[in-house]
C-alpha cells in the first residue's frame, strides 16, 4: 500500500496562488516542492510525481530538477534539522570543532540522523554568515557565533536563533543608512528615512531617461562581474513584442560574502523601491527575486515588507497612480551555488536543474522564458535609487573613478571584527579592511597575515605584501586578484594553505553542477588529489596534474564556475607552492609539527 | 560567408556551426554531446577547434562561423585539451569493453585510441560507483559507461515529448534515469540505444548477440510503413541482426521506431517458405518451384480474360511492375487494395514517424496505376465466380475474415508469400517469395520519394522476388520480360511511368529523390 500524498486544502490554495505569479506553470515547480516538504517533512516519490502532475511536468523531469538541489530531501529527516556551515570563513573559526562536536553529542559520524530521530546534522557550505563564524541554522534560523559549549543547548533546544550584531561602518552609512534603525524593515522607517518620496517622480520619467541616468553614473554589477548596468540594459531589443523580464539575483553563496543577506533582511524597501525603479527603466511589468533557499529570515522579511509595500501601491498594477505596473514576486532557490549563474538562475526559475545555457543568446536577448531578460545583484538594484534620488553626477564622483558609488565590503576569518562595511568604492585599501580600527579591527591572538581572499573565494588570493590595494575593480585586477563579490576572507599564519585549498575545492565539487565535464571530473578530481596531499599520502606528480588540471578546467569549461572553481588550487600553487612541497616530500601536513609554515620549513633544516 | 578550416576555404550559410561546415569537408570533430538532429547543448566539451584571433579553445558544436574566421581542428593546443577531455571523461568510467556491447562502435573507445592512449591516472578503486543493468523494459542502463551528455535526454524532449529519462543528482554524482526505474514505454526507444555514444544505453534485443565490428551493412528502407525510414541492415553469414536508422533529413533524421527495428526478424523466422506448395487431393504438398510456376502459367494461359490478380502495397515497384506486365499478359483484372490504404498512407499515427498505413508503397502502386478495376469488381467477380483463377502477390486478402467467402467459388488462388501461416491454406497454390531483405528495388512513400532497397542476404531455399516469380511466369507465356536484374525492371518501369520518367536506380541514389522536385526542374 503507498501512501497517498497531496497537499492539505490551505497548502493547495496556497499553491494554486503561487502558480498564478508565473506565465509557465512549471516555474512552480521548486515552491511547489518547498511546500509540500515543509508539509510532509520530506518529498516521497509519490509526493514527486503528485508535484509533477501540478506543474504539468513528467515525474522524471520533476525529479531531474529536484535531485540537482540540496534542501530537498527525498527520505524522512529529523524533527530538528542543524545545518552546519563548514566552509572556509566558518572553519577559519572553528566550525569542524563544533562540526564535530554536535556529530559526537549525537553519536554520528558525520552527516546523518541521530539514533533517536530526532537530529538531523549536515556539513553545509556557506551559508552566508561569514560574520556570524562559526554559524548553523537550526531549522532554517540563525545561531551564530556559536561556541563550543553552546552545543548542548542547540541540542535542546535552548539556543534555537541567535543572528549575528552586525557591526557599524565608520563612514556615512549610504546603502546601510537604515539597517541599524529600530524596526528598519518597516515601511514607515523606510519613508522616514525619505524612502518613496521621489519614486512617483522616477514612475513619470521617460525609461530612457533612467537608463541614461545609470548609464552616467558608472553603476557597475555588485555581483561580482563588475559589468555596467546601464550598458547592459541598453542591451535589451528595442521595439520588440515580447515582455521583459527583472530578475534579482539574491542568490548569495560566494563564501565570504554576506552582504546581500544584511541588505534584505534589515532593509528590504530599499530593494524594492529599486526593483520597481528599474523594472519600470527597462520597461519590464514583472520582477523575479531569486532568493538563496537558505535564506529563510530574509524571505520571510522580503515577504512582508512586499505585503505592506502592495498594500501602499507601491507595487503592483498602477503604482502610485503612475500608469506603471510593476509586479514582484519572490521565487525561493533550494540550494545550488551555480544558481548564482544568471542564465542557471533563469533555467532554475522555469522550474529545471540550475544549469547554465551557453552564451549567446545573452539574457537580455532571450532569457526567462526566451524573452529579454535582465539580471541583477541585490547591492546593483539597491543603488538605483541612490543614482535618481541623487543624482548620476553624484554618484559617478562617490568613490573613485570608474569605479562609483557607495560598496559593501565583507571581511570574515582570522578578523577581530568580522562584518559588512560600507565605503565609497575603493576608498579603501584591502589593508585597512583587514586591519582598520573601523573595519575588520587586526588578526586576532597576536597571529600574523599569511593570505587573504580579497572578494570571494573565486578571486586569486594575495600574500600579506600585496594588502595595499584599494578595494576597487581595477585596483585588484592590477594586483592579480579581482573585486569579485567583495567578500574578504583573512587567513593567519597558524593556517595550512594547502588545507584552505583542499576546503575550498570541496567546496567547487560538490556544487559543480555537472554539466559540462571538464568542471565535473575536474573538480572531484582535483578534490581526491588535495586529500591525499593534504593526508600526507602525494606524490611529486600530483603538483603536475593539480597545475594540469587548472588549466584544463579553466580552459573549457561551459560558464565562469570552471574558471572560479581553479581560483583557489591555482592561486595557493602559484603563491603557496613550498607548502604543497613540503607536503609531498615530509608526508604530512606541517601543522602536525609547528606552529606556522615558517617554523616547520625552518626545523626541516632550511 | 566564407571561412577557412584546416587551410581549407568553404562558404557557409549564416547561422552554420563550425562542426557543420568542418563536416562539409570532411572533416570530423571529435564530439558526444553533439547530434546533427538534436538541439545544441555544449556540454562534453571535446569538440573545441582553435580559432584565430580567440584565446581560449572553443566549442565547434556552438560556436556558428563569421566571415573571414580561420579554424584549426587538428592543432596541438586543440589535441592537448580534446586528450585532457577525454581523460577527464574517463575518470570515473568502468573500462570495461571487454564486457560491454557498445565496443566497436564506442565514442569514448574510438577516441580514446584516436587523441588519448594514456595511461590511466585515477584507480579503479577511487572511482564513482554508480548503478548497473537497469532493467528499463527495451533498455539496459549502465549509468557508470555514461558519459552525461544529455543526448537521450534530448531526444525524449525534442522528438517523442515522453521526457520519461532525467538526470538525478548533480556534479560528478550525477546519473542517468528513468523514475522509478519504469521501462521506457514509447515506440522509439531503440533510438535511445543509437543516440547513446557509449556503452550506457544498450538494446536489450541486441546485447550480446554479437560483436558488431562482425556485422555488415547494407543501405535499405524500412516496410514498416509509408514513411519509410532510411535503415541499414546489419547482417552476418547470411543471418540479420539488427535494423537501425540510417540518416536522412528529408525522411526520418537519425531515427526509426520500434516496431519497424523488429521486422528483421520476419525474415529469418522459421515459418519461412523455402518451396511451393500445391494443395490438392493425392496431397503432393511441396513441389519445385519451376513446376508450380509451369502449373501457374497454364492456369492463367486456360483462364483467359477470366483472371484476376491482385498486387500488394508490400512490394516494390519492380514486383508491381512485372506484376502489371504478367497481368497485361493476359488481359486480366488488376487491382492493389485491400480495405483502402491510400486513405490512411499520409496519416501520422504518433506523432513521430509511424504512419497509420503500414505499407512502404502503396503510393507507388498509385504511381503506377494499378488501382484499375477496383477491389470490390473483383471481388464481386469472384464472389459471381467469374474468375477463374486470382493470383495473390501477398497474402493480405487471404488473411481478411471475409476471405472464405470472397474465395469461395474461385477454383484456383495463387499466392506469394514468404511466411508460412495458417491464411495460406485457403490458397492452392503457395509461391515462396523473397522477404524485403532479400530483395532489390524502389518503394515511394507517402510523400511521393522514391527510394532504394537494396539486398542485404540471399534468399533461403527456392524463394525468389516476387519480380522474378511474376518474370519467370512471362517466359512461360512467352512474353518475356526484358529484365535480369531488378534494376532492368525499374527502367522498363521508367519508360511506361510518368512519375519515373528518366529515372534510374544509380540517380534515385541512397537517400532518395523526391518526385515532386524532379518534376519542378
Amino acid at each position: 500500500m503507498t501512501k497517498t500524498v497531496e497537499y492539505k486544502p490551505e497548502n493547495l490554495a496556497l499553491f494554486e496562488r503561487i502558480r498564478a505569479r508565473y506565465p509557465e506553470k512549471r516555474s512552480a515547480l521548486l515552491p511547489a516542492l518547498h511546500l509540500l516538504q515543509d508539509q510532509e517533512g520530506h518529498i516521497s516519490r509519490e509526493g514527486v510525481e503528485y508535484v509533477a502532475a501540478l506543474v504539468g511536468v513528467t515525474p522524471a523531469q520533476a525529479h531531474d530538477a529536484a535531485s540537482f538541489y540540496t534542501m530537498f530531501r527525498f527520505t524522512p529527516s529529523g524533527r530538528r534539522r542543524i545545518e552546519i556551515c563548514t566552509n572556509l570563513s566558518c572553519a577559519l573559526r572553528g566550525a569542524d570543532d563544533l562540526y564535530a562536536g554536535v556529530c559526537n553529542k549525537l553519536g554520528l559520524e558525520g552527516d546523518g540522523i541521530s539514533s533517536a530521530g530526532d537530529h538531523a546534522v549536515s556539513s553545509a557550505e556557506c551559508l552566508a554568515a561569514c560574520g556570524g563564524a562559526p554559524a548553523l541554522q537550526v531549522n532554517g534560523a540563525w545561531v551564530e557565533n556559536v561556541q563550543k559549549g553552546e552545543i548542548e543547548d542547540v541540542l535542546a533546544g535552548r539556543l534555537s536563533r541567535r543572528p549575528l550584531k552586525w557591526p557599524r561602518s565608520p563612514g556615512e552609512p549610504i546603502l546601510l543608512r537604515n539597517v541599524f534603525k529600530k524596526d528598519s524593515t518597516s515601511l514607515a522607517t523606510y519613508r522616514a528615512g525619505g524612502g518613496y518620496a521621489r519614486l512617483r517622480d522616477h514612475l513619470t520619467t521617460p525609461p530612457g531617461e533612467i537608463v541614461e541616468a545609470v548609464k552616467l553614473s558608472n553603476l557597475r554589477g555588485r555581483g561580482g562581474a563588475g559589468f555596467p548596468t546601464g550598458v547592459k540594459w541598453g542591451f535589451l531589443p528595442a521595439g520588440d513584442p515580447r515582455p521583459r523580464y527583472l530578475c534579482v539575483n539574491a542568490d548569495e553563496g560566494e563564501p565570504g560574502t554576506f552582504k546581500d543577506r544584511l541588505l534584505i533582511e534589515r532593509d528590504p524597501h530599499q530593494l524594492i523601491e529599486g526593483i520597481v525603479a528599474s523594472s519600470h527603466a527597462i520597461r519590464a511589468r514583472a520582477c523575479y527575486v531569486y532568493l538563496r533557499g537558505e535564506f529563510h529570515e530574509a524571505c520571510h522579511v522580503l515577504e512582508n515588507a512586499l505585503d505592506e509595500a502592495r498594500g501602499a501601491n507601491l507595487v503592483g498594477p498602477n503604482v502610485l497612480g503612475t500608469g506603471v505596473d510593476v509586479e514582484i514576486h519572490l521565487h525561493r532557490g533550494a540550494g545550488s551555488y551555480e544558481c548564482g549563474e544568471e542564465t542557471a538562475l533563469i533555467e532554475s526559475l522555469e522550474g529545471k536543474r540550475g544549469q547554465p545555457r551557453l552564451k549567446p543568446p545573452f539574457p537580455a536577448a532571450k532569457g526567462l522564458y526566451d524573452c529579454p531578460t535582465i539580471v541583477n545583484n541585490v547591492e546593483t538594484i539597491c543603488c538605483v535609487p541612490l543614482i535618481l534620488d541623487r543624482g548620476a553626477g553624484w554618484f559617478a564622483s562617490y568613490g573613485t573613478e570608474r569605479n562609483a558609488g557607495p560598496k559593501l565590503y565583507c571581511v570574515s576569518g582570522h578578523v577581530n571584527r568580522p562584518g559588512v562595511y560600507e565605503a565609497p568604492m575603493g576608498s579603501i585599501t584591502l589593508r585597512d579592511l583587514v586591519f582598520g580600527e573601523g573595519y575588520g579591527g587586526g588578526i586576532p591572538g597576536g597571529r600574523r597575515l599569511r593570505a587573504v581572499i580579497p572578494g570571494g573565494s573565486s578571486t586569486p588570493m594575495l600574500t600579506a605584501g600585496e594588502i595595499d590595494v584599494a578595494m576597487d575593480f581595477e585596483s585588484l585586477s592590477r594586483a592579480g586578484s579581482a573585486l569579485g563579490s567583495a567578500g574578504a576572507i583573512v587567513i593567519d599564519d597558524s593556517t595550512c594553505m594547502v588545507w584552505v585549498a583542499q576546503r575550498l575545492t570541496r567546496f567547487y565539487r560538490r556544487e559543480s553542477c555537472g554539466k559540462c565535464t571538464p568542471c565535473r571530473e575536474g573538480t572531484a578530481w582535483m578534490l581526491r588529489l588535495l586529500d591525499r596531499i593534504e593526508s600526507g599520502k602525494g606524490a611529486p606528480s600530483d603538483l603536475d596534474t593539480l597545475s594540469e588540471l587548472c588549466e584544463t578546467i579553466s580552459g573549457s569549461a561551459l560558464c565562469p564556475f570552471g574558471d572560479a572553481a581553479v581560483i583557489p588550487v591555482a592561486s595557493t600553487l602559484a603563491r603557496f607552492r613550498a607548502e604543497y612541497e613540503y607536503h609531498v616530500r615530509e608526508k604530512r601536513c606541517w601543522k602536525e609539527v609547528a606552529n606556522t609554515y615558517e617554523d616547520a620549513a625552518g626545523g626541516a633544516g632550511r | 560567408m566564407k571561412c577557412m578550416i584546416d587551410g581549407r576555404e568553404i562558404e557557409v550559410e549564416p547561422g552554420t556551426s563550425i562542426i557543420l561546415a568542418a563536416q562539409r569537408l570532411g572533416i570530423r570533430i571529435p564530439h558526444f554531446c553533439w547530434h546533427p538532429d538534436l538541439s545544441v547543448d555544449g556540454n562534453c566539451r571535446m569538440c573545441v577547434v582553435e580559432i584565430e584571433g580567440s584565446s581560449k579553445p572553443q566549442t565547434a558544436c556552438s560556436t556558428m562561423v563569421t566571415d573571414g574566421m580561420v579554424v584549426h581542428t587538428d592543432s596541438p593546443q586543440v589535441r592537448k585539451a580534446r586528450r585532457a577531455t577525454l581523460e577527464l571523461l574517463l575518470v570515473n568510467h568502468p573500462i570495461d569493453c571487454p564486457v560491454c556491447d557498445q565496443a566497436g562502435e564506442c565514442y569514448l573507445q574510438d577516441q580514446y585510441m584516436e587523441h588519448g592512449l594514456h595511461d590511466a591516472r585515477i584507480s579503479l578503486d577511487e572511482k564513482v560507483r554508480k548503478r548497473k543493468v537497469v532493467d528499463l523494459g527495451p533498455i539496459v542502463l549502465d549509468a557508470e559507461r555514461c558519459v552525461l551528455c544529455s543526448r537521450c535526454i534530448r531526444f525524449e524532449r525534442e522528438v517523442t515529448g515522453t521526457n520519461q529519462l532525467g538526470f538525478v543528482g548533480r556534479g560528478d554524482h550525477t546519473e542517468i534515469a528513468a523514475f522509478d526505474n519504469r521501462p521506457i514505454s514509447h515506440n522509439y526507444a531503440g533510438n535511445l540505444a543509437d543516440v547513446c555514444p557509449v556503452g550506457a544505453l544498450l538494446s536489450r534485443d541486441f546485447r550480446f548477440r554479437m560483436r558488431v565490428w562482425f556485422l555488415e551493412s547494407t543501405p535499405s528502407v524500412c516496410p514498416g510503413c509509408s514513411t519509410g525510414c532510411n535503415i541499414f541492415i546489419d547482417h552476418r553469414d547470411g543471418e540479420i541482426h539488427r535494423l537501425r536508422p540510417r540518416r536522412n533529413v528529408s525522411v526520418n533524421r537519425s531515427w526509426m521506431c520500434d516496431l519497424g527495428r523488429a521486422l528483421y526478424k520476419g525474415a529469418g523466422a522459421p515459418s519461412r517458405l523455402l518451396g511451393a506448395r500445391l494443395r490438392s487431393e493425392d496431397d503432393r504438398g511441396m513441389i519445385p518451384v519451376g513446376e508450380a510456376l509451369d502449373l501457374l502459367s497454364s492456369r492463367l494461359r486456360d483462364a483467359g480474360e477470366d483472371v484476376a490478380f491482385l498486387a500488394s502495397p508490400q512490394a516494390t515497384n519492380e514486383d508491381l511492375f512485372a506484376f502489371q506486365s504478367l497481368c497485361d499478359a493476359v488481359s486480366g483484372m488488376l487491382d492493389f487494395r485491400v480495405d483502402d490504404p491510400q486513405d490512411r498512407m499520409a496519416v501520422l499515427e504518433d506523432g513521430v514517424l509511424l504512419r497509420a498505413d503500414r505499407n512502404p508503397n502503396t503510393r507507388g502502386c498509385l504511381e503506377l496505376g494499378l488501382g484499375r478495376t477496383g477491389v470490390d469488381a473483383i471481388m464481386s467477380a469472384c464472389r459471381a465466380g467469374r474468375v477463374k483463377a486470382l493470383l495473390l502477390q501477398g497474402p493480405e486478402l487471404l488473411r481478411t475474415p471475409a476471405a472464405g467467402i470472397f474465395l469461395e467459388k474461385v477454383p484456383f488462388v495463387a499466392v506469394m508469400a514468404e511466411n508460412d501461416e495458417p491464411a495460406l491454406a485457403r490458397a492452392h497454390l503457395v509461391l515462396p517469395a523473397a522477404a524485403w531483405t532479400e530483395n532489390e528495388g524502389t518503394f515511394v512513400n507517402f510523400a511521393r520519394r522514391v527510394q532504394r532497397i537494396e539486398r542485404a542476404i540471399e534468399p533461403p531455399g527456392e524463394s525468389r522476388p516476387r519480380w522474378r516469380l511474376a518474370s519467370d511466369l512471362l517466359a512461360r507465356l512467352s512474353r518475356p520480360l526484358d529484365a535480369t536484374t531488378a534494376w532492368d525492371v525499374f527502367r522498363l518501369a521508367s519508360r511506361s511511368t510518368a512519375a519515373f520518367s528518366g529515372l534510374e536506380h544509380v540517380s534515385i541514389g541512397e537517400s532518395g529523390l523526391d518526385l515532386d522536385a524532379i518534376k519542378e526542374s
